[in-house]
């Protein structure tokens, strides 16, 4: 019962008139920027978090909520219009949400998806609501060599899950990726020592490397740079609607199960640490075929195959703040920016938050209540609006991107060098694109490397500098050979199979 | 070497050669803090090395390939990446000289150009009007001082 009067509390920090219209515009501008071909959630977010510096944490978070899940929603729209998912989570979507449309029932699709990404996101907050405060109990007990282990498990399973299992040496590359992460995570001032590391010389590097640079650069930018290097513009056909959002009866009645299914599938996955959103979309995506009274439909725009998917997504996206909050352990590319959203005010996430700072936690978890609700009432009627914003033809859409990057990087900290950043994470993400290596690691590593290396070394500071102390402790050890596990176990299947 | 190998084994030689780059760039930081057990090299030389070792594999596994393995590799082209490379560094050099509009109504061209817009006339004017609005929300909505350049006298007098 204390957690909903803390909730309650929340609620009053969330519920102020200012703090509304924050919501409001947070929701229209994330689905505005989230429905762009080409940018996902995360370069949503990350684009838009200079907007946020000006307001107290409170607005700033509830402004937040309402990006994050109107960037979702907007990707879902784009994936059903344009079949182009914006990330790994909406890949379903952008498959039989994209039949419908080509059937003439795209409206019907994005009304299945809007209701029910709000009643995911809506089961999926109270899950957050209820699962953080048991989590920060556990969490509070853990210590340096388990936080350090966990944070290798989460490195571990982001970087198999994202690796293409087909590709050449694909999890070699993940892993490539996330020690670039990692990598551009030391640069500057070590926080322990006060000692500079790679900075060359270069004040304006001691600093570190701004998150949210990085995460633009590699997902915007070197999308812009790919996609000039690859087809120069050629649009992709996009389906017009045509009638309005009303489902039938029946489309309500084959909806709702799929919503809870989708879920319950989605949030548990979600919220451990090494989930992330494409085995529940693509778990949700199954069961809905086999349950299915016209199993044979699935393929040509069923709407089970939108309904489940969708409200998996968006219950692992609620499940991902979990872990975020309560340990500060980001396991999907927009939990990583969220983090470095937090930090950008001075706040790092886990257990001590919930202490120090309950009424802003409190504010932000009804946040996620109210921003929810919020993309409900703007987004069903505006769904015609969305689709005309995906009509900006290709040249004018990726000038805009490049503006809207320039906008995300430079209003940061007004420094040139941040632009060169910019463009030099994007020259290397459009390389990475064209080998076909994740990007997500290395923006994980980033962000997490740090924290991970503080771990690490605190560890070490405890056992004397004896590494036995990541194998006498058992959960530690557990955690670790668990990471090990996931890194080989792709490899094995795969030469079995061969 | 067959060509369809090439861009792999140079991707792996790229990590590997960088990894390397990190492992000896680290001999260069001070440790021995008696207080720091591990010192603030220990983090860098394992990302050296797990850079390096990963650059390895991806060059053994880019060797064993066969073609159907590689995901498909369209033609590219180089100019219009460049052309918004050379925009976003120009934009880098000039931004705080000449102000936020004219730098990023410039990336903005390059950018609708290089995707195959050749109306340049019409897209600049689309370039201002779009840093004009944006610089005025950011600047009088939200208080966020994007650089004005030369206009800056402009709005000096209502401070």
């Amino acid at each position: 019962m204390e957690t909903l009067a803390l909730l309650a509390q929340g609620f009053a920090v969330a519920l102020t008139p200012d703090n509304l219209i924050w919501s409001i515009i947070g929701v229209t501008l994330g689905t505005a920027i989230g429905v762009l071909p080409g940018i996902g959630p995360a370069t949503t977010v990350a684009i838009l978090m200079p907007l946020t510096v000006g307001l107290p944490p409170v607005s700033a978070f509830i402004m937040f909520a309402g990006i994050y899940y109107g960037a979702q929603y907007g990707g879902s729209t784009t994936s059903i219009l344009l079949n182009t998912p914006g990330e790994a989570g909406s890949m379903m979507t952008a498959v039989e949400g994209n039949a419908m449309a080509r059937r003439g029932r795209g409206a019907q699709a994005l009304a299945t998806a809007a209701i029910g990404s709000f009643v995911a996101g809506t089961i999926g907050t109270i899950g957050l609501t209820f699962a953080a405060p048991l989590l920060v109990e556990i969490a509070l007990r853990l210590t340096a060599p388990d936080y350090f282990a966990l944070m290798v498990l989460s490195f571990a399973t982001v970087t198999t899950m994202l690796s293409n299992p087909t590709g050449g040496g694909s999890i070699a590359f993940g892993i490539a990726s996330l020690f670039f992460g990692l990598l551009l995570g030391t640069v500057g001032l070590d926080p322990q020592t006060g000692q500079a590391r790679f900075a060359f010389g270069v004040p304006e590097l001691l600093d570190g490397i701004d998150t949210v640079v990085v995460a633009v650069g590699l997902f915007a930018i070197g999308e812009t740079l790919f996609m000039a290097a690859t087809d120069g513009g050629k649009a992709d056909s996009l389906h017009k609607l045509r009638g309005s959002l009303r489902m039938s009866r029946e489309d309500w009645s084959r909806s709702w199960k799929p919503w809870l299914r989708g879920s319950l599938i989605g949030f548990p996955i979600g919220a451990i640490p090494a989930g992330g959103s494409e085995i529940p979309t693509v778990l949700s995506y199954t069961l809905e075929k086999k349950l299915s009274k016209k199993p044979e439909e699935f393929g040509l725009g069923a709407i089970e195959g939108v309904a489940g998917p969708e409200a998996a997504n968006n219950a692992s996206a609620a499940g991902t703040l979990v872990p975020l909050l309560t340990l500060g352990l980001p396991t999907s590319a927009t939990a990583a920016v969220l983090l470095a959203a937090f930090q950008q005010f001075g706040l790092q996430p886990g257990p001590l938050l919930f202490e120090h700072e309950s009424a802003l936690v409190w504010g932000v978890i009804a946040s996620l209540y109210i921003g929810n609700a919020m993309l409900l009432v703007l987004n069903l009627p505006l769904a015609g609006v969305w689709a005309r914003v995906m009509l900006v033809p290709r040249p004018l859409l990726f000038g805009g991107i490049l503006v809207l990057a320039s906008l995300g990087t430079y209003s940061l900290n007004a420094s040139m060098l941040d632009v060169v950043l910019l463009f030099a994470t994007g020259a290397v993400g459009c390389v990475m694109r064209a080998h076909d290596v994740p990007l997500v690691p290395a923006v994980l590593g980033l962000v997490l490397g740090p924290l991970a290396e503080l771990q690490f070394r605190r560890a070490l500071a405890i056992s004397e500098g004896h590494l036995t102390v990541f194998v006498t402790r058992p959960l530690c050890a557990a955690l670790l050979a668990l990471s090990v596990v996931v890194l080989i176990a792709p490899a094995i299947f795969k030469d079995r199979r061969a | 070497m067959s060509a369809h190998r090439l861009p792999g084994t140079l991707f792996g030689s790229a990590v590997v050669a960088l990894g390397v780059a990190v492992v000896v760039a680290s001999q260069q930081i001070k440790t021995g803090f008696t207080y720091d057990v591990v010192g603030p090299a220990m983090f860098s030389n394992l990302i050296g090395i797990g850079l390096t070792l990963s650059g390895i594999v991806s060059v053994i596994s880019a060797r064993r390939a066969s073609l159907e393995d590689l995901p498909y590799q369209p033609k590219l082209n180089i100019w219009p990446v460049g052309l918004i490379s050379a925009a976003l560094l120009l934009e880098a050099a000039l931004i705080s000289r000449l102000g936020w509009i004219p730098a990023v109504a410039t990336v903005f061209v390059a950018g609708t150009y290089a995707f195959g817009d050749r109306r340049i006339l019409s897209n600049a004017v689309i370039g201002l009007v779009l840093a004009t609005v944006i610089l005025l929300v950011f600047t009088l909505g939200l208080g966020i001082d994007l650089p004005l350049g030369p206009l800056e006298p402009l709005f000096q007098g209502d401070q």
